[in-house]
């Protein structure tokens, strides 16, 4: 985005630099009149170089008080005869206001002498001030547009036309004087004039599209080639300077007088009818067989723009001063250039996304309001003559200058406090529509119920932005389905992230035709974007949440065409913006709702869960029990409980551990739960049952689409003798329990050699194996929750670490049960438990006969 | 760095060719090592530019005096001395083999090389070297109006003109350039066009009489006498000693019929010191002019005589020699009608073609045999005349019309009256009160 930006600035400030120039150059030409310099009143014919013929007398002025007349020539100032403007500047220069200067004055054929009294100059009629206003709204309208659209080479060379016109108007129709200053800023008008019409030709011929890119006429042909080896512009541009340098080194060489038309010689001038009949030709040809119609409608509206703004201004202004030697119709020339600016402005925007209506009516505003500010100082200026007149003050000779410079700073804060009660009140439509789509969007954020943002949406968008149809696309796995819109639209479209990254990356808002970069890279993108644009669609803009991609929204304009302007677009994207978020928000809390049902079944499960484990343990007199149970989740996979032992009123103790957490888990440690204990009850022998356990439990995961091919429990058996001195154990994936001896000694006990898990394979062989117990022998069972359980550091618990807590705790088995839990809680330090953790630990009270009172059962629980 | 060292290099050329260009426009035009003799050079040659020659010589003097080595000083000291008539051809001679031309730029090169060879009566050299020069300087105003002015006086007018108004491009304040361009646009007849280069003069030198002289000239030619009258005044008033002024305002009085404000003219003209050679010539006219007007022959024949109007035959450039000569004629005196042919007829026949010559004595013979009654052979002769008189400057140019007065007279008496009557129309396309004059019947230049 930073390298888009800086490449957007870049290409604007290319041509930003010699605009501003321009811009400058056209303020400082003003801002020269308002100098307290003396002045005759004369303005100057710019055309009749080494001649000084006076095309206009200032009234009131010195020189009309003398007699000086239009037509008439001045020969000579103060004694000196002319050579030249510059001539005459130097010897005023010399003079004061006030002064009364002999001037030689060739009137009707004759020569005479008058005196002529030095004023202060004041800046051109009515007709210059129209001129520099249009040329600033040139300007302005230019600049606009180049900032709106600065990637689009019609755009650039239409900003570029818009600064020469500025230049033309401001500089070429200045009341030209005989200051250097004025010679300067003549011959940058005369420039401005010879490339103006190259700027012409050079949009003519790309806008709407370069036109060798799709004729195939021998000049169209030419043309592309010139293009393509970079020569076209160079030859464009350089052609008329070349003419002019021509013409006038061939006038020097012959030594005659080049006659000039508006500054330019005859030559420039026909450089520039061919140059316009091209163009108007190249234009013609557009806008009859460009293959997208409303590029054609573009080329036709800009076509008519030259016609009727350019040829007017050609005849009137350029062609009748220089040929009639009249100026009755220059105004009538000049206005009709308005049309240029804004009918190209119009057909470059239209067609690229932005609404011109807003421009007309800126520029319209822009120009009415300073017209209005002028006009308002323009009768202070009046007053303060007025008041001043006579005065000394009046009579300094810097008092026009301190005066302008007042207006100057005056002039932006007036202006832009008319601006804004202008603009309220030829935009309140606009002012609506930005406040409907703040409501919407305040709506937007208050709405939880996905139909009603779908519904808000596709309903008010529409409406708001005068368009024919609005529709909604919400992504539905791998596809996106139609929530909203005309059945024209497909009801699936195909979900593409290529599509989706470059919406994103366009700002989420696209017109259809901009997707053509992307279609060259997928064929997807190519048929989606024919398919849209034949249902009509124009602007494709995205609903894209931080997390994902939620859908697409897709815009049709009501005459074929999006009005939409840049800040409708701003508002249009943060409406899609808030639409997305809300869109999230619905998601977000019906998952959150849909959590929070099975959070509470999962409590509920392990409530279940836990009222399976018992509540006391029993297996034999002399023996000592104690257990505890801490599943990971809500709800686990361990378990322990007693079933009838082998022998008459004994009991077993098992322990078990299934694969898979959470419910999955849970269902599988259930299902062994009732396994075991249905089993136990007809085939208490440990070996039989866990054989037939095994076998039930495979047959069920085989059998169950909820249980995967890995379920499968680990279990550990224990049963301790009546009669005492040995304890029987089992063991199908659960680890070796330890044993610590009375004396402390702690050792793994023997392993079976099958002990696969119930149910992961069907065949069985379970053994039982046994270990004597001496009294104060205690045998630790557990499941691999404990050896697994990680700190923070990501160190396994082991079964050494395990072995020591056995070693250093002497105590009862609730003791041992309790010191384990707390040893493995100490080294997990507060990290959440992988695995669920079961402990078993059971000790011989009396190994020669029963247990008596000082040897209790007891059970543990579900901590 | 690479892409900016053709741009780096073209503008060090450009900066070098701009100093170079103003180390070169500020060397001295003139070679002297005091800065003071300078300036006053420049006065004296502002003077010569002005006619006047006393203060030229004085401006001079000062600068020789300043600096001894300054040859172009001495040169102009011992031109202007010339124009004095105190011209002295050995030192001026002297001077210019004595020159180290080495120490002189082009120019001062060139003006003391020409005149050495004028000097020593090498025209072709001298006309050599100015063309050498010009063609390789040709925007060197002095040289322009050099050459311009041998174009002028050798009849080349077309040539000449081209030549002084290229000089007004180059020095558009080079005033004797309009007042040269003045005279010959009288001599081709194009009289407002010599008007608008006086009035330009004029606009350039108000200070000067010269101007107002010409244009008063002009004007008197044209019959605008209130008009000239205004501008040779404000001459005199601006150099009371500008002899010619008084002259040509005492032919203003006269053609206005006031003989007595051409007496006081006269008067003024005498008490002015220096202007000696102007005064006979005036006297002459001033006392000829009403016994002319009048047909009074003897009268103007005892007071020419008196004047010593016709000093050994010889016309001089007013009118009162020939009115001296016609009363000579009229009263049939062929002697001294020959004195005065006589170097005419010399003259002419060492030039060999010399057509203001050849006019005068047209004229005078026409007068002659019109005073015989042989007036178509009169006719003739004045004919003659007309063609090869021209209107350059008020004197030639009253001549010619008068000449012409004198052709339409005769053309009445040999019965030619449309003949007569075409011949006043031309003196009415430039003096139309001399035309009316004559058409009225008050006057007739000879009466025969």
């Amino acid at each position: 985005m930073g390298v888009m930006i800086g490449t957007r600035w870049r290409q604007i400030l290319v041509l930003l630099v010699p605009g501003i120039l321009a811009f400058l150059l056209a303020g400082l030409s003003i801002a020269d009149m308002f100098l307290p310099k003396p002045y005759d009143g004369v303005v100057l014919e710019a055309d009749a170089p080494g001649r000084l013929v006076v095309r206009q007398v200032v009234a009131g002025s010195g020189a009309d008080v003398a007699g000086i007349r239009p037509g008439d020539v001045i020969v000579g100032i103060d004694r000196d005869v002319l050579d030249s403007p510059a001539n005459a500047a130097e010897i005023l220069n010399h003079h004061s206001i006030g002064d009364r200067v002999p001037y030689l004055v060739r009137s009707k054929g004759h020569l005479r002498e008058v005196l002529v009294k030095m004023g202060r100059r004041r800046i051109g009629g009515t007709m210059y001030l129209v001129a520099c206003l249009l040329g600033f709204s040139f300007f302005f309208v230019g600049l606009f547009v180049l900032i709106r659209q600065p990637r689009l080479p019609a755009t650039r060379v239409f900003f570029m036309m818009c600064v020469l016109f500025l230049l033309f108007l401001v500089c070429r129709l200045r009341p030209a004087s005989y200051s250097w200053v004025d010679s300067f800023v003549l011959t940058t008008g005369t420039l401005a004039l010879l490339f103006l019409p190259a700027t012409f030709l050079h949009f003519f011929m790309i806008f709407p599209r370069p036109i060798w890119e799709w004729r195939r006429d021998p000049l169209a042909l030419v043309a592309g080639t010139l293009a393509r080896r970079g020569v076209l512009l160079p030859l464009l541009y350089l052609l008329p300077a070349a003419v002019y340098v021509g013409a006038v080194t061939r006038a020097h060489m012959r030594n005659v007088a080049l006659a000039l038309i508006s500054g330019a010689p005859a030559a420039n001038w026909w450089v520039m009818v061919v140059y316009m009949l091209l163009g108007l030709g190249a234009l013609a040809i557009s806008s009859r067989w460009l293959p997208d119609p409303r590029q054609r409608r573009g080329a036709g509206l800009v076509f008519l723009g030259t016609v009727f703004g350019v040829v007017p201004f050609l005849v009137l202004s350029v062609a009748f001063p220089s040929f009639l030697n009249t100026e009755r119709f220059l105004f009538y020339g000049v206005i009709p250039l308005v049309l240029v600016p804004l009918t190209f402005a119009y057909a470059i925007i239209r067609f690229q996304l932005l609404d011109i209506r807003v421009i007309l009516r800126k520029s319209l505003m822009y120009t009415i309001t300073t017209a209005l500010v002028t006009a308002a100082y323009a009768l202070g200026i009046a007053s303060f003559n007025w008041l001043f007149r006579g005065t000394q003050l009046a009579a300094a000779p810097y008092f026009p200058l301190v005066f302008a410079l007042a207006i100057v700073l005056l002039f932006e804060p007036l202006r832009h406090r008319l601006q804004e009660p202008v603009n309220r009140f030829f935009f309140r439509e606009r002012s609506r529509l930005q406040t409907a789509m703040e409501e919407m969007g305040e709506a937007f954020t208050a709405q939880v119920d996905l139909t009603s943002v779908v519904r808000e949406l596709v309903r008010r968008l529409p409406e708001l932005l005068g368009l024919r149809f609005a529709a909604l696309y919400l992504q539905k796995s791998s596809v996106l389905e139609r929530a909203a819109g005309p059945s024209v639209l497909p009801e699936q479209l195909p979900a593409m992230p290529l599509l989706n990254d470059f919406l994103t990356r366009r700002g989420g808002l696209v017109r259809v035709e901009q997707l053509a970069p992307l279609e060259m890279l997928s064929s997807e993108v190519e048929a989606l974007s024919r398919s849209l644009s034949e249902s009509g669609v124009e602007v494709i803009g995205t609903l894209t949440s931080p997390r994902r991609f939620l859908g697409l929204v897709l815009l049709s304009g009501t005459a074929g065409q999006i009005t939409l302007e840049w800040e409708d677009l701003r508002l249009v994207r943060g409406l899609l913006q808030q639409a997305s978020i809300a869109l999230e928000t619905g998601t977000l809390l019906e998952e959150r709702t849909r959590q929070a049902e099975l959070e509470r079944e999962l409590k509920i499960a392990a409530q279940i869960q836990a009222s399976l484990l018992p509540r006391q343990l029993e297996v034999a007199t002399g023996w000592r029990v104690a257990a505890a149970c801490h599943p990971a989740r809500e709800v686990g996979g361990d378990f322990y409980t007693q079933l009838p032992g082998a022998h008459g009123g004994s009991r077993a103790l098992v322990y078990g551990d299934v694969s898979g957490k959470s419910i999955p888990g849970a269902l599988l440690m259930m299902a062994a739960h009732e396994v075991l204990h249905a089993l136990a009850i007809a085939h208490p022998e440990p070996g039989e049952l866990l054989d037939l356990a095994n076998r039930r439990l495979h047959t069920l995961r085989h059998s169950s689409s909820v249980l995967s091919r890995g379920s499968f429990v680990a279990l550990g058996y224990i049963a301790c003798a009546p009669e005492g001195g040995s304890l029987r154990y089992s063991l199908a994936g659960q680890p070796p329990p330890l044993k610590r001896h009375a004396d402390g000694r702690v050792e793994e006990l023997l392993m079976p050699r099958h002990r696969i898990p119930l149910g992961a394979f069907p065949q069985g062989g379970y053994r039982v194996l046994e270990t004597p117990m001496e009294k104060g022998d205690v045998v630790l069972a557990y499941s691999d929750g404990v050896l697994e359980s990680m700190s923070p550091s990501g160190e396994f618990f082991g079964v050494e670490r395990l072995m020591e807590v056995l070693e250093a705790c002497p105590g009862t088995p609730e003791e041992i049960v309790s010191q384990v839990l707390e040893a493995v809680e100490s080294f997990a330090d507060g990290r959440a438990a992988y695995d669920d953790i079961t402990v078993l630990a059971v000790s011989c009270c009396r190994a020669d006969r029963m247990c008596g009172d000082n040897c209790e059962t007891r059970t543990g629980g579900n901590a | 760095m690479k892409k900016w060292i053709p741009v780096i290099g073209v503008a060090a050329l450009v900066a070098a060719l701009g100093v170079w260009h103003l180390a070169a426009g500020k060397r001295p035009e003139w070679t002297t090592s005091s800065p003071q003799a300078l300036a006053e050079f420049q006065a004296g040659m502002d003077s010569t530019m002005k006619m006047y020659t006393g203060e030229a010589q004085k401006h001079f003097e000062k600068a020789v005096q300043l600096d001894p080595d300054f040859l172009m000083a001495r040169l102009e000291l011992l031109l202007t001395g010339n124009q004095k008539g105190e011209y002295r051809k050995d030192k001026l001679k002297a001077l210019v083999e004595s020159a180290d031309l080495d120490r002189l730029n082009p120019r001062e090169r060139f003006m003391v090389e020409r005149l050495k060879a004028g000097i020593e009566g090498r025209r072709a050299d001298a006309d050599k070297i100015l063309d050498d020069y010009l063609a390789q300087h040709p925007e060197d105003p002095y040289a322009l109006f050099e050459k311009a002015s041998v174009l002028w006086h050798t009849g080349k007018l077309d040539e000449a003109k081209k030549l002084f108004q290229r000089l007004i491009k180059v020095a558009p304040n080079w005033v004797l350039a309009y007042n040269s361009l003045g005279y010959i646009a009288m001599q081709l007849e194009d009289f407002e066009k010599s008007e608008e280069n006086f009035t330009t003069y004029r606009f350039i030198a108000p200070d000067q009489a010269n101007p107002h002289d010409s244009l008063g000239e002009l004007l008197n030619l044209t019959g605008r006498y209130t008009e000239a009258e205004k501008e040779l005044d404000a001459a005199l008033a601006t150099k009371p000693d500008f002899c010619a002024s008084y002259n040509h305002l005492a032919w203003t009085h006269l053609l206005e019929d006031r003989p007595e404000a051409a007496r006081q003219d006269l008067q003024r003209l005498s008490r002015e010191e220096g202007c000696a050679t102007w005064v006979n010539e005036t006297r002459c006219m001033v006392d000829l002019w009403a016994p002319a007007r009048q047909h009074q022959w003897k009268q103007v024949l005892e007071l020419a005589k008196q004047d010593d109007c016709l000093k050994d035959g010889k016309l001089g450039s007013g009118p009162g020699g020939l009115y001296a000569y016609t009363a000579a004629a009229m009263l049939g005196d062929n002697e001294l009608c020959d004195k005065v042919e006589a170097p005419l007829e010399k003259a002419i026949a060492k030039e060999g073609k010399a057509p203001h010559l050849e006019a005068v004595l047209s004229h005078l013979q026409g007068v002659r045999a019109a005073a015989a009654g042989h007036y178509v052979k009169a006719a003739k002769l004045l004919r003659k005349a007309d063609e090869g008189l021209t209107f350059a400057g008020s004197a030639d140019g009253l001549f010619k019309l008068y000449n012409q007065a004198c052709l339409a007279e005769v053309l009445q008496k040999a019965g030619d009256a449309s003949g007569a009557v075409a011949v006043i129309r031309q003196v009415r396309r430039v003096n139309p009160k001399m035309a009316q004059s004559f058409e009225s019947g008050r006057w007739r230049p000879l009466g025969v």
